[in-house]
């Protein structure tokens, strides 16, 4: 990343419009076209890195890091939860545009080919032309499992949990078959467009319900174990991870922001929770 | 000898809880076991630290710092952002049933007799500090290699 130096405000004013006002890294001026452009991937690529869960350091890095590989001298980037902002500089023209963050789902695969294309286009190695086909064909078909795969999967993890919370075999079994209901009615919901907190709420009492309901006759010893291990997929891992990482890296509002909806997950699942325990009868260990 | 076998279970159930979380992720096929291996390694440490008598938020920053160095090289070998391999990892050790028993804990003191209500209280706080503090602990362990290794004169 080149050396930054600006015009001073008033420069113009006070006729000093003579020199250079800024060392172009041997890099050619854009026209308003071009930088029309650039701007556009440099936010799409942005804007589909936090939508999967990258931190806001990793976000501003890989618009900079697109931005300037593509041509411009210089972006300034703003990060929020909400929208990314860019001002792209080349030569003595700038543009600036905004572009809205509207859902968010974690795919780290797409995290780490966009990461990789950035690295790419400031190694020089993709033209505008091929980021843009390659943004196109990671939206048009993201990659990642089967359904059924990471249903599978994240029933097994649960179980699994159940058994790092000490619960026994029983508890193992209610846990996987708890998890795998849970899991059906977020996605069941999710198709639905419901509010995500209300997903998670309903995802919760469902999962944490049918837990119960294997374990209807009370054979385990370990009854709180299976409800609880069965909403654990719901648990907001990613935001909150994020939010510690924010926090240490200077973007203290993001990291806020992500604490808080962190925060607002796990009072979403602890109310599904209690509506079990409510019509369960039954006290956490 | 006893012991020992709870050790390879832990590894094991942390193993598949961290690989679990990898393909809800979508974490690149090749790096799914890595994820699991590295899972295991963070929550094992914990649990040895904590039966050997550490404190539990120390042991989870211990367990978090392991996986966050094993994740940075990952990510210098492979070519990849470390969140994609810390991440999934770090999951076995976040404290969700603590989480939710404060919050539980807040919903029945509000319906709870005036004797308990101060003590049911005092326990969600108590669980509530305990879990933030655990889940600060993680994200400052996984960061650790970042803060201690690349360290850049801000230009961004």
């Amino acid at each position: 990343m080149g050396q930054k130096r600006y015009p001073l405000p008033g420069d113009s004013a006070l006729g000093i419009t003579e020199r250079p006002l800024r060392p172009l890294s041997g890099k050619q001026p854009l026209n308003y076209e071009a930088l029309r452009d650039i701007i556009d991937l440099a936010l799409w690529s942005g804007q589909i890195l936090l939508q999967h869960g990258a931190s806001s350091e990793r976000v501003e890095e890989t618009v900079h890091r697109i931005g300037t590989g593509l041509g411009c001298n210089w972006l300034d980037v703003n990060v929020t939860l909400q929208a990314i902002t860019i001002t792209a500089i080349s030569g003595e023209d700038f543009r600036t545009k905004t572009r809205r963050i509207v859902r968010s789902n974690v795919n780290f695969q797409i995290v780490a080919e966009v990461n990789d294309l950035g690295h790419k286009v400031s190694n020089g190695q993709l033209g505008p032309r091929q980021v843009s086909h390659q943004l196109a064909a990671l939206e048009a078909e993201p990659p990642g499992y089967e359904q059924w795969l990471t249903t599978l999967a994240v029933m097994l993890a649960l179980a699994a949990f159940s058994q790092l919370l000490g619960g026994d075999w029983v508890a193992f079994v209610a846990t996987l078959v708890g998890g795998g209901v849970g899991m059906l009615v977020r996605q069941l919901l999710a198709h639905r467009y419901f509010n995500p907190y209300i997903i998670v709420v309903a995802s919760a009492f469902a999962a944490s319900l049918t837990a119960a309901a294997v374990d209807l006759w009370r054979l385990t010893s370990t009854p709180g174990v299976a409800m609880v291990a069965s909403v654990l997929f719901l648990v907001p891992g990613v935001p909150l991870i994020n939010a510690a990482q924010d926090l240490m890296r200077g973007y203290t509002t993001n990291g806020i922001g992500r604490g808080v909806d962190g925060l607002i997950i796990s009072m979403a699942i602890a109310i599904g929770l209690f509506f079990t325990l409510s019509l369960v009868g039954l006290q956490l260990p | 000898m006893d012991l020992a076998l709870k050790l390879v279970a832990d590894m094991l159930w942390s193993a598949v809880a961290a690989a679990g979380f990898a393909v809800l992720f979508k974490v690149p096929r090749r790096l799914l076991l890595h994820c699991a291996i590295v899972g295991a390694l963070g929550h094992s440490t914990r649990t040895v630290l904590v039966f050997s008598g550490a404190n539990l938020i120390l042991a989870s920053l211990a367990g978090a710092t392991l996986v966050g160095f094993a994740g940075y090289w990952l990510s210098r070998h492979y070519k990849i952002p470390s969140p994609v391999v810390t991440v999934p990892a770090i999951i076995p050790l976040v404290p969700g049933a603590i989480a939710f028993q404060s919050l539980l804990t807040l919903i029945n003191a509000l319906g709870a007799d005036p004797g308990e209500t101060q003590e049911l209280f005092l326990a969600s706080a108590y669980d509530a500090v305990l879990a933030g503090l655990i889940i600060f602990a993680l994200g400052v362990g996984i960061s650790a290699p970042f803060l201690l290794l690349r360290r850049r004169k801000p230009v961004v």
